[in-house]
């Protein structure tokens, strides 16, 4: 066990020195100069260049970095030039906030979520589960925004039964002050006062509610699958021969077995939410470092920016700590095991990869040109810019002509294109009879067609715009707010543009975000994820620690920060979005390539004597693909839901574009005018997203025999 | 089941630990002694000499008192308020002030001659070692001052450059608040200017009849707390605690009145008033602002934007139509076509601007010939507004967006980009854009209050011209109207002006002229919008208290 805490411990260290570099980095990486960043747009240039002396902002970048870390581990955070406090002081306040809103969220997702598992396991096809597997499938396809929204105006605007947001009515408390930053612990150990207590957590009620319904969606289909699985083993069936109550059966035998996974769920969903809360935060005012970060994002405050960011990452890492420390006390297989991963294949080792890591480089440059160029980073006619391009396309195309070379001088010409031709036979082939299996599969899965009838609907409506829409989206027809009728079905909104047509042509902007971003994820989680699961040895170290960095930060608040430095822009959500999307991929992937290289056909190709690469691409990825495109499928739900987000934040730029999170997000500032677009913008994306849930669920089951039983 | 029994044990056991008592003492405020007000508005800096925020004359005039205040009622008129009494010499170029006796600031300073000279050699004096790094009012209003003068512990004479008939109306600006010398000289040690600038955000040192007691009461921007404070010669104020907390979204704010969460808000929006008024538990106050929402052209030649050219000014003004923009207020907005609002002296009745007469469709026929002619067709021009609302600009991004509409009709390309107040002040100081949509509200009544801060300056245009548009000519003729004491000369200088200008510069496009709100709980009374339309709450109390 000790074995496991030191070389967990050991493994964070890198982890954290990564976050440090990355935070430092972040201050140059945000637009415009790192001085005026720090200092404000109001500060004079004589103010800016004095600090940019007396800060060392023209020294060398490891000499400015060892003077940011030095300070940070003297708590010298820096101070906001937006509220001229010392940053250390803001975090104080602010990450209690989000840990105390998260730590209540958890919970009732880990009670409810539990609790509607059990009884849907125990009372299968009954209404328990019914509803069970409803909650769970509107669970996660909810824009949470919306559902905050509602539940707002119900509970606290209608029957006025929970406060509208807030951690504590401080006009009713003029005297409180935390001593922890965390107001329940201080209203019950420090104040010691009921009356106190009850108001924080009538507070802390409803935003927890909020930010619980995902996770506890999760945990209630995570509950209810391993409780059937349990329920379903020999030593349950002996328990019950036993003539023991089945209260105790479900309780003492079933219950605890299938809680195990469920408790690292419920870890890795904590440390989630820390991240996640920035929506939550926004809209019940929780004065939390999700609220913080997009504030700081508002006023390009670098400091604040920088100091969340590690604060974020540090809490993240340690909670996933704990949760693989926990992990291990309940499952004493990974005890004994010393934390060691077992590694299906042994890997090929990182001289096999070397020659593709180089000829990756000029690749990588071009993605990260077209990454500048694509986010307006690069003004018109940048010399260094040109240059650079220039010389990546020169790479390119000595690459390209190498390879021609080799392949001519080994006679290898026929021989890459018949590799090319058998992939795309064996895709096809593969595919085709996916397809028709598929089908059948449908014809007899009822969620799962209704999915495709709703992302068919809305493919429809992205694809027949110009023809379905009345109007131009964007031009505005001099009627102002009018009601629904026959000539606007949905009403002008306070612009004067047809609602109804906005939505028909937001579904466009919306899905094609949203697969770009989803497109995005696949390709490179799936480059990474095949390089590292079929090269392994140094090659899968270097990639999957670069994943395991990403997958420090909780990926909402890192798809609002990456929006932070490529600039607030719709297209740029898709790299924001797209990016952060990479880890789950690349994971899903390299786990299937190790199954896969491990079976008897991998091999018999190996002993024929097909080179490496042909392998991977011809007989590997291809048996790869089913289940990515299941998580494809899911994962444009979630990017979907991210896009919403990320533009009911504020962060999709121009606020009129046809967009639905912006559709719902400027139907929420137009207060009793709006409900109506923000209702039906709303119902479109939940729609959506649970349309390509369904259908993502479907394929999953197709894909999982003991599903197809079921 | 087993969870969440544990759960619901652990949950009792916590609140037995808390009924066992013996904690620290927190007191739960008596209702009836609280008032918890919504703004839109957020206030970084609490320093009424360092900023030109109206939303922020609310919370300064709670806590800062100049020499006079302005009526309760409308018309503007101002009363005496820390000075008792004022003359002016017949060139009305030497005022002395007779101060109150008695007044205390909230540091325990005594209000004196020498205290108000002090505070004055501040607020108009940017090398003062306790000035702020910027002080937007003082060339306009202040900038005509020769010398103050402590005539003795209760008397204080200004010399003036020369004729000022309003002057008195500057002394009762909020950037004219007395601040504690006490204060001042605290501040004046402290190195840094960004740090000076805001002390007197977590020390108020004011008269006022509310300050903020702890530092830790100015939580951030966006929640403060004050407290009465009970040395203040106007008697203590009932409500002893005053919680000032932001809520950008009006629908937020409006929804918290309703369910009685909060007593007051400002700002409701226009689409809600009709429903506020309605509504069972709450009182809405509406009244005709002396303010002016417009759309300036930078005329700056240095800058090289294609707004410097007078005819590009005229085709953008040809464009806009104002009738949707007004829409956007629910009948609480009227159009407008010049500078001075209707209820001020000088507003040129029955006068259009030759650039708004004629139908819409041929105006930007016109408009469009004349991008062309002027070579600006499909010129990109950034257009910056307020991120907030404001009270004369409900709702920044539709209004911007509606203009982008209307001025793309005539070939021209916008981009809209939202700034904080702050940020938008140096960027309208510094005239970094061809475009900036915003607003002006007048607090003195005085059309030279419109004239001087947004058209002209001294040698040059000042902080809050955001047109950056300085013509010597007009200037001298804006001096001649202020200075000169026959009321109906001054009225006919006014509208000549209007004329001129709008005709021949055409450096701003005036909209509209915005009816302000604000909503308060039928449980309190007291509370007033006085005639500047700041809202004052020294009065207020709950019914039955």
């Amino acid at each position: 066990m000790l074995t496991l805490i030191a070389r967990r411990f050991l493994a964070a260290v890198p982890m954290l020195l990564g976050v440090s570099i990355a935070a430092f980095l972040l201050l140059h990486a945000l637009p415009g100069d790192p001085a005026q960043s720090i200092l404000g747009q109001r500060a004079t240039p004589e103010n800016v260049e004095r600090f940019r002396q007396r800060e060392g902002l023209n020294d060398p970048l490891p000499q400015q970095y060892a003077r940011f870390m030095d300070n940070a581990l003297h708590g010298d955070l820096g101070t906001s030039h937006r509220t001229n406090r010392p940053v250390l002081d803001e975090l104080k306040e602010r990450v209690p906030a989000t840990i105390e809103l998260a730590f209540f969220a958890t919970l009732l997702a880990a009670v409810i979520g539990i609790s509607l598992g059990v009884l849907a396991a125990v009372r299968p096809r009954s209404i328990w589960d019914f509803l069970c597997l409803g909650f769970a499938l509107i669970g996660v396809s909810m824009p949470i925004f919306w559902l905050g929204f509602l539940l707002q105006k119900f509970l606290s605007g209608t029957l006025k039964i929970l406060p509208f947001g807030e951690r504590l009515d401080i006009a009713k408390w003029p005297g409180f002050e935390s001593e922890t930053g965390f107001y329940l612990l201080d209203s019950i150990f420090v104040y010691r006062n009921v009356e106190l207590t009850l108001d924080v957590m009538h507070h802390l009620l409803l935003p927890s509610l909020v930010l619980a319904t995902i996770p506890m969606a999760l945990i209630a289909r995570m509950t209810r699958a391993n409780m059937l699985e349990v329920l379903s083993q020999d030593f349950i069936r002996t328990a019950k021969a036993k003539g023991l109550a089945p209260r105790q059966v479900i309780t003492r035998h079933a219950l605890r077995n299938a809680l195990i996974p469920v408790i690292t769920a419920i870890g890795t969903q904590f440390g989630y939410l820390l991240g996640g809360a920035v929506l939550t935060e926004t809209i019940f005012s929780w004065r939390g470092l999700g609220t913080y970060v997009v504030e700081a994002i508002d006023a390009l405050d670098a400091k604040p920016l920088q100091a969340s960011v590690m604060v974020v990452a540090l809490v993240f890492i340690s909670v996933n700590l704990l949760t693989d420390l926990s992990y291990a006390v309940i499952d004493p297989r990974l005890r004994h095991s010393g934390g060691k991963t077992q590694q299906a294949v042994p890997g090929i080792g990182w001289l096999a990869f070397a020659p593709w890591a180089v000829a990756g480089l000029p690749w990588l440059s071009l993605l990260v040109l077209v990454l500048l160029k694509s986010t307006g980073r690069i003004e018109p006619g940048n010399a260094a810019f040109d240059k650079a391009m220039h010389t990546t396309w020169i790479a390119l195309g000595a690459e390209g002509l190498a390879l021609l070379v080799v392949l001519a001088v080994r006679g290898l010409i026929w021989q890459a294109v018949s590799s090319i031709r058998e992939m795309a036979v064996t895709t096809a082939r593969h595919g085709l009879a996916a397809v028709k299996d598929l089908s059948r599969f449908l014809l007899g899965h009822k969620p799962a067609l209704a999915g495709l009838a709703l992302i068919m609907l809305m493919l429809v409506a992205a694809i027949g715009a110009p023809w379905i829409a009345p109007h131009d989206p964007m031009q505005g027809l001099d009627v102002y707010n009018h009601p629904a009728s026959s000539e606007y079905w949905f009403g002008t909104d306070s612009q004067g543009r047809d609602l109804f047509s906005r939505l028909v042509w937001g579904s466009r902007t919306t899905l094609r975000v949203a697969l770009a971003a989803t497109l995005l994820s696949l390709m490179l989680g799936t480059i990474v994820g095949a390089v590292a699961g079929y090269f392994g040895g140094a090659a899968d170290s270097f990639f999957m620690r670069g994943i395991d960095f990403m997958m420090s930060f909780p990926s909402f608040l890192l798809a609002v920060v990456t929006v932070a430095i490529l600039g607030k822009n719709l297209d740029n959500l898709i790299w924001a979005v797209g990016l952060v999307g990479v880890p789950l991929f690349a994971r899903q992937v390299r786990a299937e390539v190790l199954r896969v290289k491990a079976l008897d056909y991998v091999e018999s190709a190996r002993a024929l004597g097909f080179g490496r690469v042909r392998i991977l691409a011809t007989t590997v990825l291809p048996n790869c693909i089913t289940p990515i495109i299941v998580l494809a499928t899911l994962g444009m739900g979630g990017a979907i839901l991210d896009v919403a987000g990320l533009a009911f934040l504020g962060l999709g730029g121009d606020p009129f574009v046809p967009e639905w999170g912006l559709i719902l997000k400027h139907g929420w500032d137009q207060s009793s005018k709006g409900a109506f677009q923000v209702g039906v913008a709303g119902v479109c994306i939940l729609c959506t997203v649970l349309g390509f849930n369904l259908f993502g669920d479907g394929l999953r089951d197709w894909l999982d025999p003991r599903s197809r039983r079921v | 089941m087993k969870t969440l029994g544990i759960t619901l044990g652990l949950t009792a056991l916590l609140l037995a630990v808390t009924a066992c008592g013996g904690g620290k003492e927190i007191e739960k405020a008596k209702v009836e002694e609280v008032l918890t007000l919504l703004r839109g508005d957020e206030s970084a800096i609490l320093d009424p000499h360092a900023t030109n925020s109206g939303g922020d004359a609310n919370l300064f005039q709670q806590m800062y008192e100049g020499l006079v205040r302005p009526s309760e009622k409308p018309p503007v008129l101002w009363e005496p308020c820390l000075a008792e009494k004022w003359s002016a010499d017949a060139e009305f170029k030497v005022y002395t002030f007779q101060l109150r006796k008695g007044v205390k600031f909230h540091d325990g300073a005594e209000l004196d001659a020498a205290a108000v000279k002090r505070s004055f050699d501040r607020c108009r004096n940017i090398a003062d070692p306790a000035a702020p790094p910027n002080l937007p009012y003082a060339s306009d209003y202040f900038g005509d001052i020769v010398t103050v003068e402590a005539k003795d512990a209760s008397t204080v004479v200004f010399k003036l450059t020369d004729t000022n008939p309003k002057f008195v109306a500057n002394t009762g600006l909020f950037s004219a608040s007395i601040v504690s010398p006490k204060a001042l000289e605290a501040m004046a040690k402290i190195p840094e200017a960004k740090d000076r600038e805001a002390w007197l955000t977590r020390h108020p040192a004011g008269t006022g009849p509310y300050t903020i007691a702890d530092p830790s009461d100015y939580k951030d921007a966006s929640t403060i707390t004050m407290t009465a404070f009970e040395g203040y010669w106007g008697g203590a104020p009932a409500i002893k605690r005053v919680v000032f907390k932001q809520s950008k979204e009006a629908k937020q704010r409006r929804e918290q009145i309703l369910a009685g969460e909060v007593q007051v808000i400002d700002s409701p929006a226009p689409d809600d008033w009709a429903e506020l008024r309605a509504a069972e538990n709450v009182e809405l106050y509406s009244w005709k602002a002396e303010n002016l929402c417009y759309l300036a052209l930078n005329c700056d030649q240095k800058k090289g934007f294609i707004t410097a050219n007078p005819e590009v000014r005229k085709a953008i003004a040809m464009a806009v139509d104002r009738d949707p923009l007004v829409a956007l207020y629910a009948g609480t907005a009227v159009d407008h076509h010049v500078l001075l609002p209707p209820v001020t002296l000088g507003f040129p009745q029955g006068y259009m601007p030759s650039t708004d007469k004629g139908p819409l469709a041929d105006r930007i026929a016109k408009a469009k010939e004349m991008i062309t002619k002027a070579g600006a067709e499909g010129t990109v021009l950034r257009l910056l507004m307020p991120a907030v609302p404001r009270p004369y600009l409900g709702k920044p991004p539709e209004i911007g967006d509606l203009l982008r509409l209307q001025i793309e009709k005539i070939g021209l390309k916008i981009e809209l980009e939202r700034q904080p107040m702050a940020e938008l002040g140096v960027s309208m100081r510094d005239g970094v854009a061809p475009l900036v949509l915003i607003g002006w509200m007048g607090e003195t009544g005085e059309p030279d209050d419109f004239w001087r801060p947004l058209l002209s300056g001294s040698n040059g245009p000042s902080n809050n011209n955001a047109a950056r548009f300085f013509n010597a000519g007009v200037a001298e003729k804006i001096d001649a109207a202020l200075q000169d004491r026959d009321i109906s000369k001054r009225r006919q200088m006014y509208e000549a002006l209007e004329k001129s200008v709008h005709e021949e510069f055409r450096p701003i496009v005036p909209l509209l002229s915005a009816m302000q709100a604000v909503a308060w709980s039928k449980k309190v009374e007291g509370l007033y919008v006085d005639s500047t339309g700041t809202y004052r709450l020294h009065k207020a109390r709950y019914k039955g208290n």
